[in-house]
């Protein structure tokens, strides 16, 4: 059911905010919704989900102010983006501590992507200063801002246009406890982005899911080339099947392990990377083509090589747009000298597996 | 972690630095480093000109053509 919401006159699903919400919190400026620290099974099964791509749409936040714990006119401010997951990230790590926090209208994106979009702005912060009448809640004059966020904000304009003081926290919410026990004083390690096994592996598995469509579409265009080569229909299903393997092989070379295995492939190029674990593919691939149901002939054999190592290369580029370490002047210069080959090769491997099944 | 060398567009203009250190707190990579009172590269290689320091540098004394993301 939806309803419409007080907070920021968007129409949000009340009843599935609700579990997020324990009691409230009575305050100079009116109730205001205390959150859980923890996060229940209800939020790991959510999380899941948006994760592959259902309910999306839930998972934005109505903006406004929050309670963690029981907080009073001295507690701390913390800003942060309207995303369920970044919402969840940061209650979770707030057990215990009293304090408020303020979520901006980020689109219901994260912080760091929604500071590069400029959603995450100083402008939004110091709309929801004023609308939630901070002033009037907290005695203090600063808030405690993500560092991610930085990119959108000028925090130095903040103080200008509202009396209160931007501080830069940690980058992770892990860290935020340790940087309020430390005087507000994050450490080199709390300032830097990392991406480690774990976060590469995390975004490689949704690139490899987002692009399973593409190995059914490679299927349907090996059924299609079997037919036309001339097999009957129940054969064609099965050579398909057997042809797309290897394919399937190169998605996950190039938006799998490519990602995983990043620091020890060498060169700086991603597409490289890419096509070093593709030409190792094609090369275990090509040694055994009956496995594949491939058509012994050179050409189709070349093409196929071609093909599976040019995809690897391709998804490695990709991986550029997920990384935490590329800039855009570098992805940039690395598209423009790496696409055009890839095109080429493209064609090339195309001509030659198709004229060598036909022929 | 390093991406490719000497593409980073990222400019410190050293004599407008008054060295408040707001873009050693805000970078995510390190790219910067204190240098007798001033901001100094310590890399430079490891800008993905995010643009954070450029924008919350009160004198502008840094400048990045950054992209989106």
């Amino acid at each position: 059911m939806k309803k419409f919401n007080a907070y920021d006159g968007e129409t949000v699903e009340e009843e599935k905010i609700a579990p997020l919400v324990e009691g409230v919190i009575s305050t100079p400026i009116g109730e205001i919704k205390r959150l859980r620290t923890e996060l229940n099974r209800r939020d790991t099964l959510g999380t899941i989900a948006v994760r592959i791509g259902i309910g999306r749409d839930y998972y934005r936040v109505p903006t406004g102010i929050y309670a963690v714990g029981n907080p009073t006119e001295d507690a701390l401010v913390l800003v942060t983006a309207n995303y369920k997951l970044t919402l969840d990230h940061v209650r979770r790590e707030l057990e215990g501590l009293n304090m408020w926090i303020l979520v901006i209208d980020t689109k219901g994106v994260n912080v760091w992507c929604a500071a590069g979009k400029g959603t995450f702005s100083t402008e939004e912060i110091i709309y929801q200063i004023k609308k939630c009448q901070l002033e009037k809640l907290v005695k203090h004059r600063q808030v405690i801002l993500p560092q991610l966020g930085a990119p959108g904000v000028e925090a130095h304009q903040l103080k200008n246009y509202t009396g209160f003081r931007g501080v830069y926290g940690p980058v992770r919410a892990s860290d935020i406890r340790v940087f309020l026990e430390n005087n507000q004083v994050a450490s080199k390690e709390m300032r830097r982005v990392t991406f480690t096994v774990k976060e590469r592996l995390a975004v490689s598995v949704l690139e490899v899911a987002s692009y399973i469509k593409y190995v059914s579409i490679m299927y349907i265009l090996f059924f299609l080339l079997a037919l036309i080569g001339g097999q009957k229909i129940i054969h064609s299903f099965i050579t398909a099947f057997y042809n797309t393997l290897p394919y399937g092989g190169a998605l996950v070379t190039g938006a799998f392990l490519t990602p995983l295995l990043l620091p020890y492939i060498p060169f700086r190029m991603f597409s490289v990377k890419g096509m070093v674990l593709g030409l190792i593919l094609s090369n275990v691939v090509l040694r055994y083509p009956l496995v594949f149901h491939y058509v012994i002939d050179w050409p189709t054999l070349l093409g196929h090589g071609i093909a599976l190592t040019t995809i690897s290369a391709y998804l490695g580029l990709n991986f550029t747009g997920s990384s935490t370490y590329t800039s855009y002047s570098g992805v940039h210069k690395e598209t423009i000298r790496v696409i055009p080959l890839m095109v080429v090769a493209s064609i090339i491997a195309t001509v030659l597996i198709v004229l060598g099944s036909l022929f | 972690m390093n991406y490719l060398k000497n593409v980073a567009a990222i400019r410190l203009d050293q004599d407008k630095c008054i060295g408040c250190g707001i873009c050693l707190e805000v970078c995510p990579h390190g790219v910067f480093e204190m240098l007798q009172g001033k901001a100094n590269f310590h890399d430079k290689d490891l800008c993905i000109e995010c643009g954070a320091c450029d924008r919350n540098c009160p004198v502008k004394a840094i400048e990045v053509k950054s992209g989106v993301g």
